[in-house]
């Protein structure tokens, strides 16, 4: 890994990575919303 | 390698670091690693290629359709009970918090020069979660993916050590003193049954990738609620969890051959799961302080720790620093919540992972 170090690529890498948290911590918590929502419908529609 | 394979059996039974995986690796790693080795496939002269037992259960239990972690994830559903989070859904917003140190780890390891797919993989481990880390980086066929089972289930095994460091580093005595009220709502039947349906298709559409991953989890939670099949949700979280987390260790040996295992990239991928599992606590932390800025009920920032996947190690670790910090504060049941929230976050984390990443090959 190391041997063949290229810190244009390592860096490019980065950036592209930069990109997928922000989409992918957004794509988790857009899930998580959803489901939150779902919860709190059930819990309204199906009240013990 | 067979030292390594002694010290795993050593954890296993003397630490008890979860001996269910890391015997059965420890074990497998002395069996790959005698030279001419049977348990894999050789070409013997005179009689041509060979089929070896381990090499055989890797190909197909791992390889060609990642089916021992998601026959695991099948007794993983059926071991959850989803209750707490269901009576105090608001839990979930922290299961997806507690996520980021993977992607912080992502970046980190893209610096330091690992290709794309194993950066991925290697970031994986913070979703604490051992099946999903084999699923990941056996889908983007990393070339670490035995350093990665290692590192992932070795730090579930010392979360108890782990998260104490974290959460320690970013709280005060007085803010995990903070107590918290606990009024559960009931949670109906029907509530519970819809649950892992919804979550299966929500998390599907979000994140294909995942489906799998939660599909599995969700149908063993489905056996478990359903109320009908009482004896294969038993089976499911006894028997089938135990055989198959057995096969698994034992098949995951297959990567810890000497050449592949024993390298520089092995230490500093068992460096970054460590950065992945204290910077996913930490992001749980901050977000419930976040959080605490606009709500009216405060709530105890080590919760947020807690959205994690490693369930219940991660809750009991904040009920006890709770305990310490003010021996009436019991936090069990909110860190529960949001512990089983962390379940389904990280392997919808695993999805989002599988399909962002190959987007930037």
């Amino acid at each position: 890994m190391f041997t063949d170090y290229s810190w244009e690529i390592a860096y490019s890498n980065f950036l592209s990575s930069l990109k997928v948290m922000g989409l992918g911590m957004l794509s988790i918590f857009l899930a998580i919303v959803i489901i939150y929502g779902a919860v709190s419908l059930l819990a309204v529609l199906f009240k013990e | 390698m067979m030292v390594l394979g002694g010290l795993l059996i050593y954890l296993a039974i003397k630490k008890d670091m979860e001996p269910s995986l890391l015997l059965p690796m420890g074990f497998g790693a002395i069996l790959v690693n005698l030279p001419l080795s049977g348990v894999l496939n050789q070409v013997m002269p005179g009689i041509g290629e060979t089929t070896g037992i381990i090499s055989w259960m890797y190909e197909i239990g791992i390889e060609a359709a990642e089916a021992l972690p998601l026959f695991l994830f099948i007794g993983i559903g059926a071991m959850i009970d989803f209750g707490p989070l269901l009576s105090n859904p608001r839990m979930l917003l922290f299961g997806a918090a507690a996520q980021f140190g993977i992607f912080l780890t992502f970046s980190l390891a893209s610096l330091l020069g690992f290709e794309l797919k194993d950066a991925a993989s290697i970031a994986i481990i913070g979703a604490a979660d051992g099946p999903t880390s084999i699923l990941v980086s056996n889908i983007f066929k990393s070339n670490y993916i035995s350093a990665i089972a290692v590192a992932a289930y070795s730090y579930m095994a010392l979360v108890p050590i782990i998260q104490p460091f974290a959460i320690k580093m970013v709280t005060t005595k007085k803010e995990r003193a903070m107590e918290m009220e606990y009024n559960p709502k009931s949670v109906s039947r029907t509530t519970r049954i819809l649950f892992p349906i919804i979550v299966t298709i929500v998390a599907g559409l979000a994140a294909p990738g995942s489906i799998s991953l939660v599909g599995f989890l969700m149908f063993g939670n489905l056996i478990r609620e359903c109320g009908k099949l009482d004896s294969l949700s038993k089976t499911a979280q006894n028997v089938l969890a135990n055989l198959v987390t057995l096969f698994l260790g034992i098949t995951i040996a297959f990567r810890m051959q000497a050449a592949e295992f024993l390298t520089f990239e092995t230490l500093l991928i068992m460096l970054l799961g460590l950065f992945a599992f204290v910077f996913d606590s930490i992001s749980g932390v901050m977000f419930a302080k976040i959080l605490n800025l606009f709500l009216k009920n405060k709530i105890n920032p080590m919760v947020g720790a807690a959205g994690i996947s490693a369930f219940p190690m991660s809750a009991r670790v904040v009920q006890k620093m709770g305990l310490e910090a003010n021996d009436q504060n019991h936090l069990l049941m909110h860190a529960a919540g949001a512990n089983v929230a962390g379940q389904i976050a990280s392997v919808v984390a695993g999805g989002v992972i599988l399909r962002l990443v190959p987007l930037l090959f």
